[in-house]
């Protein structure tokens, strides 16, 4: 009998989903690679670049739910890192540092859009209405996606940040600027939507 | 029996962003100099010396009235204490409290230095005679020693701290500033002979309601990446 998918049942916070970034013993640690990269080696930047940018990404790109800004914000993230290089205090966690310089970045850029509403694409073209999530897609994970998209910002970040990009609740209260009491409160409030969303595509599938 | 998690699923599939995002960061970046910044512990160290220079010069006019251990004590105290609590505000570390500690640590640093302040007065004269023509000045002048001596002592700790701290920099910025406050109240402390509770309590102490305050807005400017 298949198992239930696991959304239903609430995780437990403290430990995150996705293990540390480092998969094998023998790789240097992404702390290990920050200090090599401040110290001037460029190739442990592109290492680094190629292990936290598919998190960083992810996490802009439900944060701006387009793509090409999320692109844009990757660059200008990094290119903020590369500034910043000399300030960051060797030892302490890369990944939440990363996401935190992002997600400011995120928000000095809706800042400025707002003051110039009208973004045209790489074409020229105004930009394509956003896709609406309406009814659950046939995969689970493509709902959950749907599903995680129509929760409301906070809800959605904070699992974004502990339940698929793995940090620990006080590594995701840093990044959010914000307590870990209120970090797990948005999971759980998020689940609580969540639940209901999923169990009423559980109801279509069958 | 397996459970699955589609949360796991989810990260698994992030990808990584297109390749020109790398070489448009390859083009910008030019230099790849070494570009280390001193570590969390010098920081540490450098702020603690620097708050302690502060508080020496900030208690220089009572070296002649104070006897010399009690300007020592007092000092290597603040200075502990103050060291004590930047390490456990400042990032880089997995022992950092958290924001709502730091939050309460604002409301408890402001309250615990009023309570002793009030504790340590012998009176509490009515306002009017405190602050007439000759308290006011007497006042303006203990105000503006702790404040020069906390803004000396906050502008040291965001320069060493400068950039780096991307998650709360604010209250971050605002505890900076009311431990640089305790040390200014401390330091006039020391010189002023009044044991007049408002004046502690207006004078000595609201130094650190105004260097919490204008730190959490510098904070927000000095200590972002």
């Amino acid at each position: 009998m298949a198992a239930p998918p696991a959304i239903l049942v609430e995780p437990r916070l403290e430990r995150p989903a996705v293990g540390p970034l480092t998969t094998d013993a023998s790789e240097p640690s992404t702390e290990e690679l920050m200090e090599h990269y401040v110290a001037g080696h460029l190739e442990a930047f592109e290492t680094l670049y190629r292990r936290l940018s598919p998190k960083l990404f992810g996490y802009l790109l439900r944060l701006t739910r387009r793509r090409d800004r999320a692109e844009d914000l990757v660059q200008i993230t990094f290119a903020k890192v590369h500034r910043a290089r000399a300030s960051y205090l060797l030892g302490s966690p890369v990944l939440p540092w990363l996401l935190a310089i992002g997600r400011r970045s995120f928000f000095d850029e809706h800042r400025r859009a707002k003051v110039r509403p009208e973004d045209l694409s790489y074409d020229g073209s105004l930009p394509e209405p956003h896709e609406e999530s309406g009814g659950l897609g046939t995969d689970v994970i493509e709902a959950l996606e749907r599903a995680l998209s129509s929760l409301p910002e906070p809800y959605a970040e904070a699992i974004q940040l502990t339940k698929v990009t793995g940090l620990s609740v006080s590594e995701a209260a840093d990044v959010l600027g914000t307590t870990k009491a209120a970090v797990k409160l948005r999971v759980h409030r998020g689940y609580l939507l969540l639940r209901v969303q999923l169990e009423a595509f559980k109801r279509d599938e069958t | 029996m397996t459970t699955r998690d589609p949360f796991q699923a989810l990260a698994r599939a992030e990808e990584p962003p297109p390749l020109r995002v790398l070489e448009a960061l390859r083009a910008d970046m030019r230099s790849t100099r070494p570009a280390p910044g001193p570590s969390r512990n010098r920081r540490l160290g450098a702020s603690a010396l620097w708050l302690f220079a502060c508080l020496l010069l900030g208690s220089f006019s009572a070296f002649s009235s104070q006897a010399l251990w009690l300007i020592g004590g007092g000092s290597a105290f603040a200075l502990v204490f103050g060291a004590a609590l930047l390490a456990g505000v400042v990032p880089g570390s997995k022992r950092r409290v958290g924001l709502g500690l730091r939050r309460g640590l604002l409301g408890a640093l402001a309250l615990g230095l009023f309570g002793l302040l009030a504790l340590s007065a012998s009176e509490f004269a009515p306002w009017a005679t405190v602050f007439d023509a000759a308290g006011c000045r007497q006042a303006l002048g203990c105000g503006m020693h702790a404040l020069l001596t906390g803004v000396l002592g906050v502008a040291g700790l965001l320069w060493i701290w400068r950039g780096t701290d991307p998650f709360t920099p604010g209250a971050t910025g605002a505890v900076f500033g009311s431990i640089a406050g305790l040390l200014g109240a401390f330091s006039v402390g020391l010189s002023c002979s009044s044991h007049e509770g408002w004046h502690l309590v207006v004078a000595h102490g609201s130094s650190v309601v105004w260097l919490g305050a204008a730190c959490g807005w510098a904070g927000l400017k000095w200590l972002r990446p």
